[in-house]
């Protein structure tokens, strides 16, 4: 498996010790201390360094992927990751299923995290997202209630992934391409 | 005459000081105008060869100096059947005022006391509250210097606070010249403060972030964790957490690259918070850290705060250590503690704070 692959102008290398943190999984919540097994480094060239991870909260029983560490000073488009573009990870048998949601300009002057077509994904990718991220592991990509028969009325017709239970790497390659790419190419702007 | 409390004009640690201090001089000052006349309307001219050969003042050996307002304090503070209660108003918490202000005197008067923001303002508050159940005329003024500090601080509370210091040159980050030169060998000119001691010369060189949520010291440029310069994880972990309990003002500390002394901001004013990597030992007796609000005394064989009584919670192994101590320096019943947030059980002596042991 990958450990380092770079897509477009963002590098994802991923590190093999994991990282605790002592956090909230959703506002209203008790903070509980939750680890991510297979934290990943994002770079840029401009500069910007995110560090990344699914982490899973025991006592909730969620997973949740943030980024949770930002080299000072965090700049313009990427401080929009310090307190959006978390995403919730389901397990649906022995597969975890995610939806693919981007930060995109809508509603809102800033970016904020939003359902997004597989032509604005492509339109990031500069060719097939689902190609991209099939290429780095077995991916199922499809509409998110269709991988997660549970999930609600009003993300079921959004998309999603599915990838076997731990295998993050094309996880994180979905990352990359909906949450520091769509900021850089300011995805939704006209 | 007694000189009225300096009223602060800046948020500064050294207002602050100049504050408590005035604060202090004028309300001691009071003390012994008011015990004095007190005792010489009762007992007449001889009241002090009275009062230190009754067997109730065993414990003020050393008075000699009638207008010494220290034992005045200590007596009120202390002894609660002493007559010398008499010449102050029948509050019913002015003993606990006094005796909060006595420790406080000694522990300034030996350089021992928290120099953070929060605690001089509590010890300047301390004095008001004893000065105006004792009906003091000076407790107005000092009212008056206490608020003004409030005041001040509060409204640079919200600011951050510029810090009229630098970050040292790039010369003590220099590359060792020859293989047999060890990096990180302490200088041994180097005397550091007392761990807890607001920090006075140039920033150390290297900035690095204690993170709340990993509950880790991180490399600001990689992320990385910089726990690996502890000997054990165990150690590294306990010291930045003890460090995320001070809530730093912000989430950078300095760091000396020689001898690890790491500086931190508290309330917007450096200090020197302890070491990253192994700590150089502290002199006999010192404490280190900063010492909690709490007071104990020692009651029985146990400690426990002398307003509500509730002891504090130790272990055996820890009360035991604490016996022997006590017995080894012959320390009597009534004596009070602070501890500090290294667990340090400091003994609250007329000489000011030593450090008795450290809690496990």
């Amino acid at each position: 498996m990958a450990n380092q692959f770079t897509i477009g102008v963002v590098n994802v290398s991923m590190k093999h010790e994991a990282v605790s943190i002592r956090d909230i999984p959703a506002r209203g919540m008790p903070e509980e201390e939750a680890t991510a097994a297979q934290p990943a480094i994002f770079e840029t060239v401009d500069g910007w360094m995110g560090h990344f991870g699914f982490f899973e909260f025991p006592k909730a029983g969620v997973i949740i992927g943030k980024f949770h560490w930002h080299r000072p000073p965090l700049v313009s488009p990427y401080d929009r990751l310090k307190n959006a573009g978390s995403t919730t990870v389901t397990r649906v048998g022995d597969r975890w299923v995610c939806p693919v949601r981007a930060m995109k300009i809508k509603g809102k002057p800033w970016p904020t995290l939003c359902s997004v077509t597989e032509e604005e994904l492509d339109s990031l990718v500069g060719g097939s997202f689902e190609e991209l991220v099939g290429s780095i592991g077995d991916v199922t990509m499809d509409t998110f209630g269709s991988l997660n028969p549970s999930a609600g009325k009003n993300v079921a017709n959004a998309l999603g992934l599915s990838v076997p239970a731990g295998e993050v790497e094309p996880l994180l390659a979905m990352i990359a391409v909906t949450r520091p790419l769509a900021l850089i190419k300011k995805l939704g702007a006209s | 005459m007694i000189l009225a409390p300096y009223v602060p004009r800046a948020a500064s640690i050294h207002e602050a000081v100049y504050c408590y201090l005035s604060v202090e001089r004028a309300v001691l000052q009071e003390t012994e105008s008011a015990v004095t006349n007190w005792a010489t309307q009762y007992w007449g001219p001889s009241w002090h060869h009275i009062m230190v050969s009754d067997p109730l003042h065993e414990s003020l050996s050393g008075w000699d100096s009638p207008n010494d307002p220290f034992y005045m304090l200590k007596a009120i503070a202390k002894i609660p059947k002493s007559p010398l209660r008499g010449a102050l108003p029948p509050h019913p918490h002015l003993a606990s005022f006094a005796m909060r202000v006595f420790h406080n005197r000694n522990s300034w008067a030996h350089f021992g006391n928290n120099q953070l923001m929060h605690s001089i303002k509590n010890d300047i508050q301390q004095l008001v509250v004893f000065a105006t159940l004792a009906e003091f005329d000076v407790a107005a003024r000092a009212k008056e210097a206490y608020e003004a500090l409030d005041t001040l601080t509060k409204a640079a509370g919200g600011l951050v606070i510029a810090p009229v210091l630098k970050v040292a040159t790039a010369s003590v980050a220099r590359a060792p010249e020859t293989e047999d030169e060890l990096p990180n060998v302490p200088d041994p000119m180097v005397v550091r403060p007392r761990v807890g001691s607001p920090w006075e010369s140039d920033l150390p060189m290297e900035r690095l972030e204690l993170n709340l949520k990993q509950r880790d010291l991180l490399n600001t440029q990689t992320g990385q964790s910089v726990k690996d310069r502890w000997p054990t994880a165990a150690l590294a972990a306990q010291v930045v957490n003890r460090w995320l309990d001070l809530s730093p003002s912000t989430p950078f500390v300095h760091v000396d690259p020689d001898d690890g002394a790491t500086v931190g901001f508290l309330e917007g004013y450096p200090y020197l918070i302890g070491y990253v990597g192994e700590e150089p030992d502290s002199p006999e007796g010192q404490y280190r850290g900063f010492l909690s609000d709490a007071i104990y005394v020692y009651e029985g064989d146990a400690l426990a705060t002398p307003d509500y009584g509730s002891p504090l919670e130790m272990t055996t192994e820890n009360q035991q250590a604490f016996l022997q101590e006590v017995k080894k320096r012959r320390l009597p019943q009534g004596e009070a503690f602070q501890i500090s947030n290294y667990g340090d059980l400091v003994h609250l002596s007329d000489d000011g704070p030593v450090r008795v042991m450290t809690l496990r």
